[in-house]
């Protein structure tokens, strides 16, 4: 190969490679050749750097002493830097110099490469990483914060049972040795009565968490009178009132009905009352009122005059295991009380929440379906098809969750308690069948009525679906809502009592 | 007659224990909370006091440890009534100063048992 040519490719090659390339002459560090890379990394013409030097582009003379010792050691060296270019702009690169020998010349090559996409990432993956760091913080500091908690709680349920059950074993003592006057005898009963509904009313709130932990708490609906409901905790509360020298009274049209369950709606009532005769002291007043609220929602009040409730301890009201500390504080108690309130208003669709001035009262404001609003849990992977069915159900008055795989489909059945379930035969992680298996399996979920989806054509055999009835997705507007009405008559009747009220 | 002071929240018990002792020939005086407590223990000089560990205002390490500190107790025994069953009540117990220990829910003769050891 002749010479000229040889020189022809290098020099097509030099300048069409994609990295910018500098020679420096050793001897003088004067650049001697640039590539088109290098104009275009730096902004500079190939004239103005061989003829500035790499004073140009190294204003704090890194690249020189660089230079320096890749003479002096004699082997490749790198280097992060930022250039400066000729629009006076930081860029970071990074540098790779390389002593060689060609034709008994001796060059420095210089290979440098724009290394701002490779910062911004790197920053980018950092930001990233300092976020998840932070974040992954936040949720040992959550667990440990619950861990302590449930270390305190064990503490607080260990001394609320042992310190009853104390006091049974030294009566028994008594009532065993001694020679105790009737009247004594009389008194000594009636501790140790108390202290036994007190474990009972502990091991209540216990049996409580665990039922609304596993998600097995059941609920009957049925349409009960308000004001009969709030009259018979009224007369439950009766002994109270002359003990503590409170008054409670009702304030309650007698048309309002609520939809739910009479014995979880007593208990909450129970809990709230029972705060407020702790709360309220003599002269006091504690007032059971009901208001119509938007939605089909009734608003309960339970407000008393009593030490009120601070400001910081508000939003730990419902927190479980947590005790109110400061103003309105109780020493006994589980601190469950509130907690399964909560998920007692909320599985029925309802809401909790609390006013409070110190030194004044509080109330406590929940809601409950007025009306007998059906909860449909709708399972089909077509999300078009979800949203058109879930449009004409909801204009029909029913709540519709869309659930767009099977197990989405079986998790939010046990959050919602659905009155009805409707679902395609083929979900694609697990066939529609099966869902129906696993949820009859679950307790509360044995007599949920189904209605399948579906697009093909499927044998009319009992079999395969169970006798649950199939709508086919062709026409399911005709066929749906009236399948859906049946089926949820069949509930309904199931759940209301015969004379079906308080 | 030996003098007994009783410190606990729980009026219940107090009044329990209270006739329990007195019926073996004690003298009890009690109290409430733990200041309370720490000021009776001052007033009356009982010959042996009862603590509970749980109490409002100061709890029963608290009190011990005040009055293990004032000479004149230096040689009154205090026992603890412990609602935990933990090791790490006993040592804060001993830690303390406290001379024994009852666990609760504890029977009276247990109680007696080391009231009486304690006395001697």
């Amino acid at each position: 190969m002749s010479n000229s040519i040889f020189k022809d490719k290098y020099h097509a090659a030099f300048h069409t490679m994609p990295g910018a390339i500098v020679f420096v002459n050793p001897a003088t560090f004067e650049i001697e050749e640039v590539n088109a890379q290098v104009t275009q990394l730096t902004g500079y013409s190939a004239d103005e750097l061989v003829k500035e030097g790499l004073g140009l582009i190294d204003s704090n003379s890194k690249v020189r002493q660089l230079l320096e010792r890749t003479l002096k050691e004699k082997k490749q060296q790198i280097l992060e830097f930022d250039l400066l270019t000729k629009k006076k702009e930081s860029m970071p690169v990074s540098m790779r110099v390389d002593f060689i020998e060609m034709e008994h010349h001796q060059h420095l090559v210089l290979v440098l490469q724009d290394m701002t996409k490779v910062r911004k990432m790197e920053e980018m993956v950092q930001k990233t990483v300092d976020q998840k760091t932070q974040d992954l913080k936040l949720a040992l500091e959550t667990l440990q914060k619950s861990n302590q908690l449930k270390s305190d709680f064990v503490a607080m349920v260990s001394h609320e049972i042992r310190n009853p059950l104390t006091i049974l074993k030294s009566t028994l003592a008594l009532l065993e040795s001694s020679k105790l006057a009737a009247k004594k005898r009389e008194e000594v009963l009636h501790m140790m009565m108390r202290h036994i509904d007190q474990m009972i009313d502990i091991s209540n709130d216990l049996l409580d968490v665990s039922k609304i932990e596993a998600g097995v708490m059941q609920y009957h609906l049925e349409k009960l009178s308000l004001y009969k409901l709030l009259c018979s905790v009224m007369h439950h509360f009766h002994s109270f009132e002359e003990q503590c020298g409170i008054k409670l009274c009702v304030e309650c049209p007698k048309d309002y009905f609520i939809y739910a369950d009479e014995l979880k709606t007593k208990q909450i009532l129970d809990n709230l009352v029972s705060n407020a005769f702790k709360a309220t002291s003599l002269g006091g007043k504690i007032i059971l009122s009901a208001r119509s609220s938007d939605n089909n929602f009734m608003e309960i009040l339970v407000s008393d005059t009593g030490c009120g409730i601070e400001k910081d301890q508000m939003q730990h009201l419902f927190k479980r295991f947590v005790r109110l500390q400061g103003a309105g504080a109780h020493t006994k108690g589980t601190g469950l009380g509130l907690s399964i309130v909560k998920s007692l208003v909320e599985a029925q669709g309802g809401k909790i929440w609390a006013e409070s001035e110190v030194g004044k009262g509080t109330i406590f404001r929940f809601t409950l379906p007025a009306t007998a609003v059906p909860v449909v849990v709708l399972m089909d992977e077509d999300v078009e098809f979800c949203e058109k069915v879930s449009k004409l159900l909801e204009e029909e008055g029913y709540r519709v969750k869309q659930c767009h795989s099977a197990f989405r489909g079986i998790e939010q059945c046990q959050e919602m308690k659905p009155h009805v379930v409707v679902l395609d035969l083929k979900l694609s992680d697990l066939s529609g069948e099966k869902v129906v298996d696993r949820l009859k399996e679950m307790p509360l979920m044995k007599d949920l009525p189904f209605v399948f989806l579906t697009s093909q054509k499927v044998e009319k055999s009992d079999e395969k679906t169970k006798g649950i009835p199939v709508v086919y997705k062709s026409k399911w507007e005709y066929e749906l809502l009236s399948i859906l009405k049946k089926q949820l008559r069949m509930q309904v009747q199931r759940e209301i009592k015969p004379g079906g009220s308080v | 007659m030996k003098k007994i002071l009783l410190i606990d929240d729980e009026k219940d018990l107090v009044e329990t224990i209270q006739v329990l002792l007195e019926a073996k020939g004690y003298t009890v005086i009690s109290a409430h909370d733990g200041l309370a407590g720490l000021e009776k223990a001052k007033k009356e000089n009982p010959d042996l006091i009862l603590l509970d560990v749980m109490m409002p205002n100061l709890n029963g390490y608290q009190v011990c440890r005040e009055l293990k500190k004032d000479p004149n107790f230096k040689n009154t025994p205090i026992v603890m009534l412990t609602a935990k069953a933990q090791e790490s009540d006993h040592f804060w117990g001993i830690e303390s100063g406290a001379d024994d220990y009852v666990t609760k829910p504890f029977d009276s003769l247990s109680l007696l048992e080391t009231i009486k050891n304690n006395l001697k």
